[in-house]
């Protein structure tokens, strides 16, 4: 079991300076963040298929803007995670966008996402987590990625998402109450 | 809740975060308890393992012979006709995002990916720059738009490279296709327009043009969680109307826009309103009450 909260690489800076010549120089922090990366992606859009999708752009994106990466103003897990944020978004754009031109959102009552059982995973204990995640608001999905596949701070997510830090302890603390609601009783509160 | 509740809590996820069992249950009530587990589950969730391109993406992103990610140059238009370039990727990287969206689309997207590759496009010819697994071609304002590239340099007619693993195969673009509202408009052969009303905490986020006639304006709230999009597409053509099946959870309300005649529809929350004027057909969505989707339209100038 992996410490999740921010833990920096003992030689990450170095490895980032290395890698904005030598691209071969990034895989220790690819190594070290992947599985956030992934996961945050996860909690975001749940389906497993677009979270490899985002992971992969993220990680582009990332080795592309590496050079614009500036130590002095923050950690890099706080950037990296500003850039999955921002991709995620923009693909929930395009995603609502497709919805939008096939008209989806009026053929299908909202809210009524695929069945729980759809979701790909062999887990039972995720897929019920995932089943509950997916019935979150999408600012509590986003905190709740940011808290749990990020492990950033509250402080962290507070100046990411323009919240205060008390109102991201709020609506986390709301969201785990609903997480926790819908394992114990799936279906009830949904 | 009090403050300081939320500050245990805090003190809690963190704790659960770090497997620190100090946050331990001794003391504390049923409830607490329980919000404790709930914590644990989620701090040890590790989907990751059913990822499928760890191992692909990191060999195709960072090995020595595939470095041509983190150095792709800017590539340069030689001799352009821009704007009917910018049109073609536009409307090419919607449709691509469109047909990725479902298997049967994906080797149309290819073949789309295809047609940017080359380096003619009608008469429009633009530099391409090649380096290790992408190649760069130009967007609008001037960006790079990054596709795979293939492994001898030279441009292919169709399809993509074989050296990609199968697994990432099904990637090729990631570029936003939102473009100024200004832009938009001289891509367009109609006069596009934009509402002079859109409800407090959204903002203008772009114009994504599907083609000549038809382009779909985007707003979004601050936070990014609600789109609200209003199409406008020229009447006839080849740019039909989008059918709605109608169900009976639908809710179908005849009403007027400026005097013209106009249809809102409505399922849960969410609403379409539709209607025509000036030769051009308007579609309204992400809006949930007639009373707000008819301010917007009527905001038009």
């Amino acid at each position: 079991m992996t410490d999740k909260t921010y833990t920096a690489l003992p030689n990450e800076l170095a490895l980032i300076a290395d890698a904005k010549t030598d691209p071969g120089a990034f895989a220790e922090v690819y190594d070290h963040y992947f599985a956030r990366i992934y996961n945050y992606a996860r909690y975001r859009v749940i389906d497993p298929v677009a979270a490899d999708d985002l992971t992969s752009e993220v990680f582009e994106r990332v080795l592309t803007k590496l050079h614009t990466y500036r130590p002095a103003r923050g950690p890099f897990s706080v950037w990296l995670f500003a850039v999955a944020r921002n991709t995620v978004n923009a693909e929930l754009r395009r995603q609502k966008l497709r919805q939008f031109f096939s008209l989806e959102a009026v053929r299908h009552r909202p809210g009524a996402d695929p069945d729980p059982s759809e979701v790909a995973d062999q887990n039972e204990t995720y897929r019920e987590l995932l089943a509950a995640v997916r019935g979150l608001s999408e600012r509590e999905r986003e905190l709740i990625a940011l808290k749990f596949a990020g492990g950033l701070t509250n402080r962290a997510i507070a100046k990411m998402t323009g919240l205060t830090e008390n109102h991201v302890a709020v609506i986390l603390h709301r969201a785990v109450q609903r997480i926790r609601s819908e394992l114990e009783e799936p279906g009830e509160h949904s | 809740m009090k403050h300081d509740s939320y500050e245990k809590f805090s003190r809690d996820m963190d704790a659960a975060l770090a497997h620190d069992h100090l946050a331990d249950a001794a003391g504390r009530s049923e409830s607490e308890r329980a919000e404790l587990e709930t914590l644990r589950t989620l701090a040890a969730a590790d989907f990751s393992p059913e990822s499928r391109i760890r191992r692909s993406l990191k060999r195709r992103l960072l090995e020595p012979s595939r470095t041509g990610t983190a150095s792709v140059q800017r590539a340069r238009v030689v001799k352009s006709r821009t704007v009917p370039y910018r049109l073609a990727v536009a409307a090419a990287l919607i449709i691509v995002l469109a047909l990725a969206a479902s298997p049967l689309g994906t080797s149309l997207a290819r073949s789309l990916v295809g047609i940017l590759e080359s380096r003619q496009v009608g008469e429009n010819t633009t530099a391409v720059s090649v380096d290790g697994d992408f190649q760069a071609v130009p967007g609008e304002n001037g960006e790079t738009i990054l596709l795979p590239a293939p492994d001898t340099g030279a441009i292919p007619g169709s399809g993509l490279p074989e050296s990609i693993d199968e697994a990432d195969k099904e990637r090729h673009l990631t570029l936003d296709p939102t473009i100024p509202f200004d832009e938009a408009r001289e891509m367009v052969e109609f006069d596009l327009r934009i509402p002079a009303y859109v409800p407090e905490g959204y903002r203008f986020l772009g114009v994504v043009v599907i083609r000549t006639g038809q382009a779909s304006l985007e707003f979004v709230n601050f936070d990014e969680s609600r789109l609200i999009g209003l199409l406008q597409t020229t009447v006839g053509g080849a740019n039909g109307k989008i059918q709605i099946t109608y169900t009976s959870d639908i809710v179908a309300v005849d009403t007027k826009v400026a005097g013209h005649p106009a249809l809102w529809t409505q399922a849960g929350d969410e609403g379409l309103l539709t209607w025509e004027a000036d030769g051009v057909n308007y579609q309204l969505v992400g809006v949930s009450d007639l009373e707000t989707a008819l301010r917007i339209a009527e905001s038009l100038p």
